[in-house]
């Protein structure tokens, strides 16, 4: 990924988190999971934008055989609400 | 819930010009073979989309898989296999996705096969079972030559086709005399990038020739010779469908997890059966005196024997009810749990091996998101 498009979509996030916005915004989370190249990510109050980035980095570094596998759940269960498949990160 | 049946398995041809040494369908005790036609004749074809067909309609359903297959279904020929699958696809009934593969031995492929699946989205399967020296040792002619030459006149011939090639893939049979692993990197040095690697067809009245743990250490090197390559564009179906289902729970594969077995065989005879590999669990065993001209896809389904496929979870002995990896496993293929004694109320005699390789793949999946501090949920 190009390294200021990035710092740019983190700027958005840090910008929220400044304003004292800790329940982060679909957009933001969804920027994040684009970044990881995930779905989705869930984003805990409080969460500081270096540990965004910290795990961003985590995310991105997984094996991406993982990461195929963790998608193929979550395709192969639309709209099933017992089984969607989310991907938190941990701070 | 009744669970459909969506899997019609065609023996197009019930002849092989090989002669496997592993082969379910004529080296692992069933006979039936030879007293089937070597090839389906149109009229049986005909019966035979009529049934799939009409059970469709009355069960609404939205899709179903044909898997074209033998002995060698290319025997059959290009023009009987073409007037096959234009049949197959203009006659499906409006609403039905009709999905085509053929799973072959890949002797006989050329350039106007090639042409046909592609033009009709038909995936190809074939069965390889790695570098030469291994390959002809099982994958051999009835004069007992190797196959493995012409096979990989094939595999070379759909690389180079690149995009203009149909879909495919290559299953392999795993043999723990020989390593997983070699045989992986044999074909991405071919290019192959879609592959499936088979527990081998035994059961508990056919017990495999390898001391146990054999086919796990097998498996697990495998594993992480692939898993350790990061490399998403190769896939292993079996390795996939293990990740998926110690992330959710659920397989999607027959030979892997909590499922009713519901595929329906129909034999160049037009006999109508249950899954293929349970032939090799007693001489006529699949055979139900029921045929295509005759009977609807309902009255194979209403036999003991499917019934039995249907809810072969509730036949698994308490040690597999009781098991950690029962939702994973499902007790495992269900022709691998057969034994006279007890019918299909056994674990798979590939059990301990296949705990073993599952537990492996779980310990390092975990292990990779621990170590990234992410967790998974199921919300």
């Amino acid at each position: 990924m190009d390294k200021n498009i990035r710092n740019a979509k983190l700027n958005v996030g840090r910008d929220v988190l400044d304003k004292n916005i800790l329940n982060p915004k679909i957009s933001i989370r969804q920027d994040i999971a684009n970044m990881a190249d995930l779905k989705d990510v869930r984003l805990p109050k409080g969460a500081t934008s270096l540990d965004i980035t910290q795990s961003i980095k985590r995310a991105e570094d997984l094996n991406p055989i993982l990461k195929n596998a963790m998608e193929s759940v979550r395709a192969n269960n639309p709209g099933d609400k017992a089984l969607s498949f989310s991907l938190s990160i941990k701070f | 819930m009744t669970i459909a049946s969506t899997n019609f398995i065609i023996k197009t041809a019930g002849i092989c010009n090989l002669n496997c040494s592993y082969c379910y369908m004529y080296n692992m005790g069933d006979t039936t073979y030879l007293k089937k036609p070597k090839v389906m004749s149109r009229e049986i074809a005909d019966h035979t989309l009529n049934r799939i067909y009409e059970y469709a309609s009355r069960n609404h359903l939205k899709d179903v898989n044909l898997i074209i297959h033998g002995g060698e279904p290319l025997l059959a020929g290009v023009e009987w296999t073409r007037w096959f699958i234009e049949e197959a696809k203009s006659r499906a009934p409006s609403g039905l996705t009709v999905n085509m593969s053929i799973q072959t031995n890949g002797t006989l492929l050329n350039s106007e096969w090639y042409a046909l699946f592609k033009l009709h989205t038909i995936g190809l399967g074939v069965s390889f079972d790695g570098p030469p020296q291994w390959h002809d040792r099982y994958r051999v002619d009835h004069a007992g030559r190797g196959s493995y030459d012409k096979v990989r006149r094939s595999i070379d011939q759909l690389r180079e086709l690149g995009s203009s090639a149909p879909n495919w893939g290559v299953l392999v049979v795993a043999n723990p005399e020989h390593s997983g692993v070699t045989i992986y990197e044999h074909l991405l040095e071919l290019g192959v990038t879609t592959m499936d690697f088979l527990w081998p067809d035994y059961h508990h009245d056919l017990q495999p020739p390898w001391p146990s743990g054999s086919l796990a250490r097998y498996y697990k090197e495998l594993f992480d010779a692939w898993y350790e390559n990061k490399n998403a564009d190769v896939s292993i179906r079996w390795f996939e469908h293990a990740m998926q289902g110690i992330l959710s729970g659920q397989s999607t594969i027959d030979a892997l997890g909590p499922h009713p077995i519901t595929h329906v065989v129909i034999e160049t005879d037009g006999s109508l059966e249950p899954l293929d590999v349970i032939r090799t669990c007693g001489d006529g065993m699949t055979r139900l005196n029921l045929n295509v001209t005759n009977h609807d896809i309902e009255d194979l389904r209403a036999t003991n024997l499917f019934q039995e496929c249907i809810n072969n979870q509730a036949l698994l002995p308490e040690t597999c009810q009781s098991c950690s990896a029962l939702d994973i496993c499902g007790g495992g293929y269900m022709p691998h749990r057969f034994g006279n004694a007890k019918g299909f109320q056994n674990p798979s005699v590939h059990c301990l091996d296949l705990f073993d390789t599952l537990q492996h793949i779980s310990t390092r999946i975990q292990s990779d998101l621990q170590e990234a501090e992410i967790a998974f949920s199921l919300v």
